[in-house]
């Protein structure tokens, strides 16, 4: 896993990329921002940001089948699994 | 399907509601639970220490005047421990008076934790909204400002779990899921349930 940390980020007229749309970031990364309200603020963007300004931010995960479902059936109280609708094309959910 | 180490505490509901069955207008709702992912394998948060104790997290702000002056792609990462309470402006996502952004989207992230609303649409057109999972937020969720936005495509999301702010504007006291202030936007598919108050609020 890899960590990126930071106070804040301004993207002015510049690009920022953790994966483009055609080569997404595969891998496990967390970024992390740190500061306090009373950390110096940027004009308009205040602190513990990324500021995008006249610039580009590409931000692509791995792209997950669908991001949200449904149950197909009630989960009791003290269940120990559930069951999610099937997809689209019939195919069983597999996060 | 999905397995927990813990068992489930409450009961969650899946059937189909048929009403007046036998008759000519016979239909039915599916009352189906929801179930969001949550996490992804990029991972945008605030600090640990500060953020939670302090209700003051992460945030993106897309802003420059003028027509695609600025592009933000935001696709399948997710955002924990954003927003920033009491700061009007420090949303997770804010797109800030830019124009039109039609390169711009955010689809299939993960919103969650959230101090301050998930996604604000200030003073742009024909951003796309969509996929995405907000839970456990504060103040209006997916929030059009200022009603001048238009053209934005807001489409299958799913957003649970709205919480009252008392850190923000004043009808953020009873938030809506998607607050909707021009109806020159289009809002489709999306799910919105578990909210204090309000799903849609159209404040026109």
């Amino acid at each position: 896993m890899r960590e990126f940390d930071a106070h804040y980020i301004l993207v002015k007229g510049g690009n920022m990329e953790v994966g483009t749309e055609v080569d997404r970031y595969t891998s496990k990364i967390v970024i992390t921002l740190w500061s306090t309200k009373y950390d110096p603020n940027i004009p308009i963007f205040g602190n513990k940001v990324i500021g995008v300004n006249y610039g580009t931010l590409d931000m692509h995960g791995v792209e997950r089948p669908i991001t949200w479902t449904e149950l197909s059936t009630t989960a009791d109280v003290g269940a120990t699994s559930i069951t999610l609708m099937p997809m689209q094309n019939g195919d069983v959910l597999d996060w | 399907m999905i397995t927990f180490t813990e068992p489930l505490v409450h009961k969650h509901y899946s059937g189909r509601q048929t009403f007046g069955a036998g008759t000519a207008n016979e239909d039915f709702i599916d009352m189906r639970a929801e179930v969001g992912l949550l996490t992804r394998n990029v991972q945008f948060r605030g600090d640990p220490e500060w953020s939670p104790d302090n209700q003051y997290g992460a945030v993106i702000i897309c802003h420059s005047p003028g027509d695609e002056s600025t592009t933000c792609r935001i696709d399948s990462i997710e955002l924990y421990h954003v927003g920033q309470a009491f700061i009007l402006g420090s949303y997770p996502i804010h797109f800030h008076m830019i124009g039109t952004v039609h390169s711009s989207y955010v689809r299939n992230n993960a919103i969650h934790h959230s101090f301050n609303r998930a996604v604000t649409i200030h003073g742009v057109h024909y951003l796309r909204v969509q996929n995405n999972v907000a839970y456990h937020t504060m103040g209006h969720t997916i929030f059009i400002e200022d009603a001048v936005e238009t053209k934005n495509l807001i489409e299958n999301n799913l957003i649970l779990d709205v919480r009252r702010s008392w850190s923000l504007l004043n009808t953020d006291q009873t938030p809506a899921s998607i607050w909707i202030t021009n109806p020159d936007n289009i809002i489709r598919g999306n799910h919105a349930g578990g909210s204090d108050r309000y799903s849609y609020w159209y404040d026109l």
